[in-house]
Formats: structure tokens, sequence, C-alpha cells
């Protein structure tokens, strides 16, 4: 990664949520900073829980009512109209928003056939967007827009898409309707939540295949959220494992998945079942996902870790510190090894 | 091997009707003349994309869906069983040795009724034990499950999806079943829970000699823990064979492309330098009997839009429906080995 040439588009600092539910107060995002560049894709991976999802809310001003932010907490986004623009201080009518959302902050949703309404043609969506975003244009000129970014996406025929409604279109065209729908306005950050999810795996390849085309000729920012490591293998130029609304380990993405440093990622990447391993039982984490109202203390990942040191753990809170080549991840059993001076590696043992 | 399931030219159609006043019909094969054989003790995993069929194979054989035409024979104690002409009464027997997971086990599990309820319905259902017993039975099954006996008077709603989908396995093997369909059992589930219940079927199966109809669409998972694949394209079976042998040397150009779609972990062998061409031609229109996979085939030859393929032997044990490999049309020499086939990236992690 090229941090010195690319400036930074986005900072999130110590952000941290809270939901007030029934029986208590869930933490769902705690203490969460990282920095996303220009032209880069940053991966978020974690499970049900891990916080991925409300930190996309957050970036996009739609958090639920009942989600409460803490004061501290900071989403610097680095706007062409308003310059630096800390996101966490719009309010949620505020006007500035609808100039950022959808023209300079787009997002592609997991479900495409949930996005789209069925009584609405194609041509409709791309008429409501760039009416919003970009007013004052006659219904040739947005047909000559949207037909150009269909054709960028993919599409085969254009003109007769923009005429087709969205029942008429399989899954892996809906999802490229969409992210033509979302680049029309030319934005300069992408939220991507799990777009390929809901695909085939062999469409999925298509459209990982075409996210990266287009952030590259795009020039885009992509924070990519998928609970697949392999999908995020392919595409993301750093990675970022969340557990239970904390950051776990940050690097590149080779680094992380290839020589996972927490115990977290090592066992993530290890419960990936192959035909290799054929015949031997998966490494599998003890326990499961706690309840969010029974967080556990001190390390969120104690009750369930292998490599749990009985005095610390579960006491105290674990920092997010640097290790070498710009990773930083959250484990007091790797502060252990680092102050020791032995390389840690965690994906040998166990 | 012997087998204990064997499906003969199965057909599954759903009439469509279209229009106002449904004027015109239209058919849809969401399985078309499949046979297949399920040697007793192997698990058999069924791949394809989402709408090819593989579930509604899977429910054609618990009876859950009326196929159109075919048989399936189930092999019981010497006794061949044709399940399709079985009346209603004699299933309640047999549903003793056949059993199903389901995909979901948010909504595969009543919520109105207790963990124990739910494991035990199927005993008092088939009323196999006395009503004493059957408490003992519950807890001696939920136990080897992992579930906690203090966990049983609780409803569904208080357990997470692995263990919910724990339940559903309790309740499936509770009967000491021979064959379980298991329909996706853990695409919903989150990776580190999803190795737990691969886990618990593994064991499963060898402690109680199971046989398995795995389905399921992430390769990964499949390929785990199947001995033998069945790849389905709309309808049809397009290549059988074992596991490894399909993975390392797939021959059908669908299985080729399914397998160069898989991410891999360790590295980026999706998106690479050079363009990947995708094959597809929207301007054929495929008749009756052309190849359901010639749009997409970057082989495509006259022969594969007038003739369908038939599933061949290509060695004792592979089965592939490809004229690649059946048609002298193809010479055979002039067909480029896997490794130079556009799509034959295989997997090699």
């Amino acid at each position: 990664m090229n941090r010195d040439q690319n400036p930074t588009l986005l900072q999130v600092k110590n952000l941290t949520v809270c939901f007030r539910a029934h029986g208590g107060t869930i933490l769902a995002v705690n203490d969460l900073s990282f920095d996303l560049n220009k032209n880069q894709i940053l991966g978020i991976v974690g499970e049900s829980g891990s916080g991925k999802s409300v930190t996309m809310q957050n970036i996009l001003g739609i958090l639920p009512k009942n989600g409460i932010v803490d004061p501290n907490s900071q989403i610097k986004f680095n706007s062409s109209r308003y310059g630096e623009i800390d996101l966490l201080k719009l309010k949620p009518k505020e006007k500035k928003w609808f100039k950022l959302r959808g023209s300079e902050i787009g997002i592609i949703f997991q479900e495409p056939s949930a996005v789209l309404s069925p009584i609405y043609k194609i041509f409709a969506y791309f008429k409501e967007v760039i009416d919003l975003h970009l007013p004052g244009k006659s219904k040739t000129e947005i047909e000559q827009m949207a037909a150009d970014m269909l054709a960028k996406v993919g599409i085969p025929n254009p003109s007769q898409c923009l005429a087709q409604y969205p029942f008429e279109l399989s899954g892996g065209m809906k999802q490229r309707v969409l992210i033509a729908l979302t680049l029309v306005t030319r934005p300069k950050l992408i939220i991507a939540d799990e777009p390929t999810t809901a695909l085939d795996v062999t469409v999925q390849a298509q459209i990982l295949r075409l996210l990266k085309k287009l952030q590259q000729e795009f020039e885009l920012s992509i924070i990519f959220i998928s609970h697949n490591l392999g999908v995020i293998r392919q595409i993301a130029d750093q990675v970022l494992v969340m557990y239970l609304g904390e950051a776990m380990e940050l690097g590149l993405t080779e680094d992380v998945i290839n020589r996972p440093l927490h115990p977290y990622t090592s066992l993530l990447v290890k419960a990936i079942p192959h035909f290799k391993s054929k015949g031997n039982p998966l490494v599998t984490m003890p326990g499961s996902i706690p309840n969010p109202l029974e967080r556990p203390t001190g390390c969120p990942f104690h009750p369930r870790c292998p490599f749990v040191l009985n005095d610390v753990c579960s006491k105290q809170h674990p920092a997010f510190i640097n290790y070498e080549n710009g990773r930083k991840s959250r484990c007091f059993y790797l502060e252990k090894h680092k102050s020791r001076g032995v390389p840690v590696e965690t994906h040998f043992r166990n | 091997m012997k087998p204990i399931l064997e499906i003969k030219d199965l057909k599954v159609y759903y009439q469509l009707s279209k229009g106002f006043f449904q004027k015109s019909k239209q058919t849809i094969k969401a399985v078309n003349k499949v046979s297949l054989n399920i040697p007793k003790g192997q698990t058999i995993g069924l791949v394809g994309e989402s709408g090819c069929g593989k579930t509604t194979l899977g429910r054609t054989i618990l009876n859950l869906v009326q196929p159109t035409s075919g048989q399936i024979y189930f092999y019981k104690d010497q006794e061949k069983i044709d399940l399709t002409s079985l009346e209603a009464k004699k299933w309640k027997t047999l549903r003793k040795h056949i059993q199903m997971i389901f995909q979901d086990p948010y909504t595969s599990l009543n919520p109105r009724m207790t963990i124990r309820d739910i494991i035990a319905e199927p005993l008092v259902n088939l009323k196999i034990y006395p009503k004493k017993e059957i408490n003992d039975k519950v807890e001696e099954i939920a136990t080897r499950c992992n579930l906690h006996l203090s966990h049983l008077s609780r409803f569904p709603h208080t357990f997470s999806g692995g263990q919910r989908q724990r339940v559903a396995i309790a309740r499936a093997l509770i009967l000491k079943p021979d064959f379980i369909v298991c329909d996706e059992p853990v695409s919903a589930l989150d990776v580190s829970t999803q190795a737990d219940i691969l886990n618990l079927l593994t064991e499963f199966k060898l402690d109680f000699d199971l046989t398995y109809l795995f389905i399921g669409h992430d390769l990964s998972v499949v390929a785990y823990i199947s001995d033998v694949i069945a790849v389905m394209y709309k309808g049809r079976l397009v290549e059988t064979g074992p596991t490894d042998q399909i993975f390392t040397t797939p021959k059908h150009p669908y299985t080729q492309l399914l397998l160069s779609s898989v991410p891999a972990i360790d590295q980026r062998n999706l998106i690479q330098d050079q363009e990947i061409t995708i094959f597809e031609r929207n301007d054929l229109t495929l008749g009756e009997k052309s190849c359901p996979f010639l749009p997409r085939c970057p082989y495509g030859e006259t022969i594969c839009l007038n003739q369908e393929p038939e599933l061949i032997p290509i060695s004792s044990e592979r089965f592939v429906a490809c004229h690649l490999f059946s048609s002298s049309q193809f010479d055979q020499s002039t067909i480029a080995q896997p490794e130079e086939r556009p799509h034959a990236t295989t997997l090699s992690h």
C-alpha cells in the first residue's frame, strides 16, 4: 500500500456504539479505529454480532434510533464538497447528509432482490438517483448516462435492460444493476455489505472481478464487509477482523489470512473446511459467540481462546497495538511474546 | 458396495401457468432424468447453483415432493422398496429409516414446543418405545449432540443458530435412521459453528453407520464431508465421481467453471491481471434436446444443440454427461488438457 501517495479518505476514531435493549445495554462497537485511504479496498470480516453492520450504519448515518454513539467517537470523511467533515456530528435529517449519502458515499447491499421493488422498471431507479443527486438532466441524458453505466458493469443490452422490471433479471444481473446505480453519481467511497453472499459461486466470481475492475477505473475506495474469508482474500488490500464489536487484527490481507497473529483469526482461518483435510476433524473454537448482554470481561475472546493467560486475559482489556509490517492486533499473549522478542506464530500451534 | 438408495430416471416437473387466463402452460423441469446410486455408508455431496433442482431431489426422496415419473428404491434388509409408489401408512414405518435435516434452523423448529418435545416428537409419533423410555432416549441423544440437559425445557428462541441445528440433528437421529438427507445444514451458520456441526455429522456417520445425501452450495464444505460428489445443472446430473478426483481433474465444463470460481483462502485465484473471458452466448435458441449448459460452454458444437448428452462412464467410478467425452465430433487430441482450458484452474490449496 502506498500510504504516502494516497491521502486518507475516511478515518474512524474510537468509535463506540451502544444499544438499549430489554435487559440492559449492548455494546455493539467498542473503541474501533481504522483509516481508509483513497484507492484502497478494506475488508471487514467478522461473524454475526461482530459489529460490522453497525459500523457501516454509522458511516452512512442510518443508525437505528435506539443506538447511542459515544461523544468521543469520530468518523472523519474527506468530502470534495465540504472538506473534512465529522459524519457523527451531522444530525440524521441534516441537508448535508443528502448531499453526501448516495453522491459521495455509495452502498451496495447484500440482497439485490430486496432492494429493488418489483413495481418499477430499471429506468425509474436511475431517474430517481440522477434527479436527486445530479438535477436538471433531461430524459435522454438520463437514459444515456444509465446505459453507459450499465454497459460498464457488463449488462449485455443496456437499453433493453432499462425497460425491464427487476423480476425479469437474474440475481447476478440485479447486483450489476445495483452497482451501476451506485456508481452513476460517481461516489468516492463505496460500502459493499456482503455484496456476493446471496449469489451463486460462479456469479460471485464474476461480481468480484467486476468490482475490482471498477475500483481501478473509477479510483474508488471500498469497504467490503463479508463473513467469507475467501472472498475477502480475493479482493481486499487490507483486512480488519472484528469480534464482538472490537477490532482483533488489522493488516495487509495476505499477512492476516496466511499468517494470522491473533488466536481468533487463526482459528477462523483453520475452521474453513477443505477436501484435503477430509478425515481429520476441523479445528473448532470452544464455546459459542456469547450473548451480547453477557459480554465477557477483559479480552472479549478470552473464554474461547486456547492461548488464554489466566492472570490477565479475563481481568484487563488488551490494547490494539502495532506489530511488524504495519499490522495491529489486540492480545496479551502476543504482547508477552513481543516483549520477549520471540516471534509469535499462533497459526503453527494447537 | 451395496446401495442403500437407488434413484432411477427421476423426473419432477412443475407446471406454471402464464398469462391471465392461463392460456399457455410452461413446464419447469426441476429434476430431469436423474439416476444416482447411493452406496451404504457413504456421503454423497450434491452441488449446483440455486435453482438446479438439488433441494427438490432431496425432498422427493422423502416424499415431500411428488415425482412426475421415475423410481426411488430404498434397500432395507434385503428388501427393495419403491418409495415413489408407497402408501402413506407404509411411509410412516419407513420414516424411521429415512430422516432429513433442514437448512434453516430458525424455521424448522416449532417455536411453541420445548427442545425436549421437539426431539421427542418422532418417537411420540411413531410409538416405537413405551412412554417411560422416551425421556431417557431424548436425554441420551441430546448429550451426544452436546446439548445441556438443563436446556431441554427451554424454547428454541433462546438458542443460537448452531445450538438449534444441533437440536435438529438430535431430532433426526433419535430414530436411529440409516439414511439422512442434509439440505444445506450449515449454510445459515457462522464459520466457527459450521465447523462444529460438520464435526458432529462426521462423528455420527461413523458411530451410527449412517449414509448422507449432503446438499450444499459451498463447495469447500461439500468437498470436506463427501466421499462422492454429484454435480447438477438445470435439473440434470452432469458429473459424478469420487471427491478427490472431481476436485483435482474436473471433466465437465460446468464442473470446471464451478471449481475455478471458488475463492481460495491462501491466494488470489479469482482476480488476476489478465482478463478472464466468460462464455455467455445469448443468441442460441435451445431445443428440447440441447445440452442445457451450451450457452455457457466454451467448447460447444452442433451436436450439443441437437442431441442431449447422456451420463456415461469415463472410468469405473466417474460419469460425465458431455459430448466432449462421448462424441466422435470432438477429436480428443485437439481438446485442451484441463490445465490449458480457460476455466480449469483447479483448486490448489
